[in-house]
């Protein structure tokens, strides 16, 4: 073997000890956090007496919470009668539009229609407008009067600002963000989640 | 050490490698990409990239292995040595036309900023003059 391999060799292995311990030695696969502070409030769906308990901090504009909602919705659709699922707002500076739309979703909730205009939120995340927000509302056959009332009262904005500073308040590096019963979850893969939470949910 | 640019090939088509990896990993099992500048989520979950169906970095990942292989393989003996040095110029070059495009969709039609194009783009910048350099010192190969 020439000099040359040898140093191509412990460039390899350098390089692989640097990426294995980026990968490996980046933490625990949970996080410990505040639990009073985690399931405080939030929109919840799911069993009312759940054997484990999951907490997403979201924003309906980051492209992240919307390729797992599908995951999130399985998930409940598959274990909805012992797992409970809360739903909390984080909309993102970034995101001009995002704190409106949780107001909206929250608005919707007043009638019953939280996880649908949720849906709606993420399907149309790339076309979303000032304007979305009450046209999905008719889509819904919301009383678009009282959304539009609703959208602005103290009552939601001041929901959707509790979400905002109990994620400023947990520190959360972003979103999506997830708890199971109030441990923080550092998911490199949302795959990851149903496997986390279904192992939870049959241990 | 007899070819120290020759290292330099390897390594930084290695760190690129190992970029496309992680890439195509996050790509390929649909989850998200760590970002600190926030534009790499919307590049992956944008329709350009995927070219013919398949995700961009699987294209990375391609080149980076046949320069990570073919920089080891000149270590091995002189011919190698001497043969694999444009075949190398040539995977980077079109490495560096193939990331440059990216880049320019990034920032012209999908208009944000994904860290891991840039540094590919920075990566193939360097593989090409690297080896360029090379073949410059080394007319009879």
């Amino acid at each position: 073997m020439s000099n040359d391999t040898k140093v191509l060799l412990v460039i390899a292995l350098v390089t692989i000890g640097v990426i294995a311990f980026i990968v490996f030695g980046s933490g625990s696969a949970t996080q410990s956090y505040d639990p009073t502070v985690v399931n405080r409030g939030g929109v919840a769906t799911g069993s009312a007496t759940p054997k484990v308990t999951l907490t997403e901090f979201s924003d309906f504009f980051c492209p992240s919470c919307r390729t797992v909602n599908p995951v999130v919705d399985q998930l409940i659709q598959k274990n909805g009668d012992r797992l409970k699922f809360i739903y909390r707002h984080f909309p993102l500076p970034q995101h001009p539009l995002a704190f409106k739309a949780a107001q909206a979703a929250e608005a919707a909730n007043l009638q019953g229609k939280f996880w649908d205009y949720k849906n709606r939120l993420f399907e149309d995340q790339e076309n979303l407008t000032d304007a979305s927000f009450e046209l999905i509302s008719k889509d819904l056959n919301l009383d678009v009067a009282k959304f539009n009332k609703d959208m602005n009262s103290s009552e939601v904005i001041g929901k959707v600002q509790r979400d905002e500073r109990d994620a400023k308040k947990l520190n959360l590096p972003g979103t999506p963000t997830f708890f199971l019963d109030g441990e923080g979850l550092n998911l490199t893969n949302f795959a990851d989640l149903t496997k986390i939470v279904e192992e939870k949910l049959n241990q | 050490m007899k070819n120290k640019k020759n290292a330099v090939i390897f390594a930084l088509a290695l760190v690129g490698f190992f970029i496309a990896l992680y890439l195509s990993k996050q790509y390929l099992s649909n989850s998200p990409v760590l970002c600190f500048t926030g534009g790499c989520e919307k590049v992956r979950l944008s329709p350009l990239s995927k070219i013919a169906g398949i995700p961009v970095p699987v294209f990375g990942l391609v080149g980076y292995s046949l320069i990570v292989i073919m920089a080891f393989l000149r270590t091995v003996n002189v011919e190698f040595e001497k043969k694999l040095l444009k075949p190398i110029l040539v995977v980077a070059f079109g490495g560096l036309v193939f990331s440059a495009y990216n880049n320019f969709v990034d920032w012209f039609i999908i208009k944000t900023f994904c860290q891991y194009c840039f540094v590919c783009l920075l990566i193939m910048i360097g593989l090409v003059i690297t080896s360029k350099s090379e073949l410059k010192q080394s007319p009879t190969t």
